[in-house]
């Protein structure tokens, strides 16, 4: 071992830092966003829809809620209710970076988390204003109590339903030295029939994006999607 | 002796000289790499450990440093050396450019493997095993791992509280992973399961068999698999904890202070656990050794007696 020898490891560690750091792409600040309040944008009311204040029962968890401010910049969670009082609960969580430890919850975790068993998860296609979204249907049980999730994820303005979907939307934008934001788009509602309960997710998603300004729309379905 | 001393002084200083940039280039390297699993991992419960974990495997490599200041003939053993400090170098821009943090924190163990075989040789890698291998700990769970194995534990610690609670008529019930004593609703939630707690004293079990320097293969390997039930055991004693004590001191006392007072629970049973274990699996070698001996001798005497 020669002090020659010792001086270059030291340059290709220091070589290898510069180099990751030059490379690695710049997270999104948090603070300083143009991204619109959803809380504004999306609307209280329409095609007679109605956001109702209580809520379900719901367990809080003061340790996750700490680690969802790490994560995402803006949540939103209503419940509509429609003239024949049917019910539907949005949540809507926007996250500035897209990297594997800060990356939007998929339900698919978030349920079982609250104690709810994940029976059928199914890839599918579903029809919002003409545009074809991929989405995931879920059916979660807990007890006798049984929910049906229909929902999506915008990632750098494209949206996506599965996890490959997800890391390509993720590599893409690293090869320009770029972090992707992300939207989680999720309705549920809790019912017994499953086609039942998705046909009326499908049409609440519906008069939904239909009155939403353009922006919104473009956040909420994701620019290039198709 | 003049002399003497300053020859000592310029051989100290080169050794100084070859070390301190390896050194400086390592500190320079993992630093960030700290900070941000500082900010994601560390300043939350589960992957508490963290930094203890550090301080240890540094400490276990300090104990070793005589070992870094000889000097050794060494052929061979430092192309696989070189080759091997190139591949974990792509791997740790990779790592980082993809924000793979696990990786980023993974890869340090064959840099620091490779820098021992350059630097010193297999013999001395050899006898840094330990402090290598410890290292693992650190490097925090991938989330689909923790996903995976979470929720059936979750479901299986509530379970045998439930049962336990409910054999001594306490007004328990259970539905998943929430329990319900009497007005009050606990969620059993992800850090309650344990997979952290179960990683941690894992690294404390091993730990603490490297510490007295447990010869015995057996007792060595049984212990490393006991350390599962038993941190299973030592999670739903500290989960049973907490419902006793919101139900008889209220959701707010068994939400703050006493929450982290469970948690010290936890090691502390678990440690006792190990420790026990420990010490009763020595006793059984040592029976059956005894056992070994006398059979041994009574099949002499028999001999004897022909």
């Amino acid at each position: 071992m020669t002090v020659f020898k010792s001086s270059l490891i030291f340059f290709l560690l220091i070589g290898s830092l510069i180099f990751s750091e030059f490379i690695r792409p710049v997270p999104n600040s948090v603070d300083v966003q143009d991204f619109p309040s959803l809380e504004s944008s999306i609307p209280i009311s329409f095609e007679g829809w109605h956001s109702i204040n209580q809520g379900l029962p719901q367990i809080v968890d003061p340790q996750a809620e700490k680690s969802l401010d790490a994560i995402y910049s803006q949540t939103l969670s209503r419940i509509y209710v429609d003239k024949q009082q049917e019910k539907i609960i949005l949540s809507l969580a926007y996250g500035p970076n897209q990297t594997e430890p800060l990356r939007v919850h998929k339900p698919e975790v978030c349920y079982p988390a609250q104690g709810f068993n994940i029976e059928s998860n199914e890839v599918g296609q579903l029809e919002v204003a003409g545009q074809e979204i991929p989405v995931k249907f879920l059916k979660g049980v807990s007890s006798d109590y049984t929910e049906f999730v229909t929902y999506w994820i915008v990632v750098g303005g494209v949206a996506v339903a599965t996890d490959l979907g997800f890391k390509l939307q993720q590599f893409k934008f690293s090869l320009d030295g770029k972090i992707p934001d992300g939207l989680l788009f999720r309705v549920s509602s809790h019912g017994q029939d499953a086609k039942a309960e998705y046909q009326k997710q499908k049409r609440f998603v519906n008069d939904l994006i239909n009155n939403v300004d353009l922006e919104t729309r473009k956040i909420l379905l994701g620019e290039y999607s198709r | 002796m003049r002399l003497n001393m300053s020859r000592l002084d310029v051989y100290k200083n080169k050794k100084v000289l070859i070390w301190l940039p390896i050194i400086a280039g390592l500190i320079f390297l993992f630093t960030p790499t700290y900070i941000e699993l500082y900010h994601i991992f560390w300043s939350k419960d589960e992957q508490g450990h963290g930094p203890l974990v550090l301080v240890i495997a540094l400490f276990l490599f300090w104990q070793k440093k005589e070992l870094f200041l000889k000097d050794r003939e060494l052929t061979g053993q430092s192309t696989l050396g070189w080759s091997l400090l190139f591949i974990s170098l792509i791997v740790y821009i990779l790592a980082k450019w993809q924000y793979i943090l696990v990786a980023e924190v993974a890869v340090q163990i064959p840099i620091l493997i490779a820098l021992i075989l350059i630097t010193s040789g297999y013999s001395v890698l050899k006898r840094l095993w330990f402090p290598l291998f410890f290292l693992i700990f650190i490097v925090p769970l991938p989330g689909s791992v923790v996903d995976a194995i979470t929720m059936p534990m979750k479901i299986a610690v509530s379970n045998v509280v439930e049962m336990v609670l409910y054999n001594f008529d306490y007004p328990i019930a259970r539905d998943g992973v929430i329990l319900q004593i009497g007005y009050y609703k606990l969620l059993v939630a992800d850090a309650c399961a344990g997979l952290h707690t179960v990683f941690s004293l894992e690294a404390m079990g091993l730990l603490y068999l490297h510490l007295v320097k447990r010869d015995s293969f057996l007792r060595n390997v049984s212990l490393a698999m006991l350390i599962i039930p038993i941190s299973f055991v030592a999670n739903v004693i500290r989960v049973i904890a907490l419902v006793l004590i919101t139900y008889y001191y209220g959701d707010e006392v068994g939400q703050g202070f006493l929450h982290e007072f469970a948690g010290f629970v936890l090691y502390g049973t678990a440690l006792i656990f190990i420790i026990s274990t420990d010490i009763f699996l020595q006793k059984l070698e040592l029976k059956l050794a005894q056992k070994k001996a006398r059979r041994a001798a009574t099949e002499e005497s028999d001999i004897d007696s022909f």
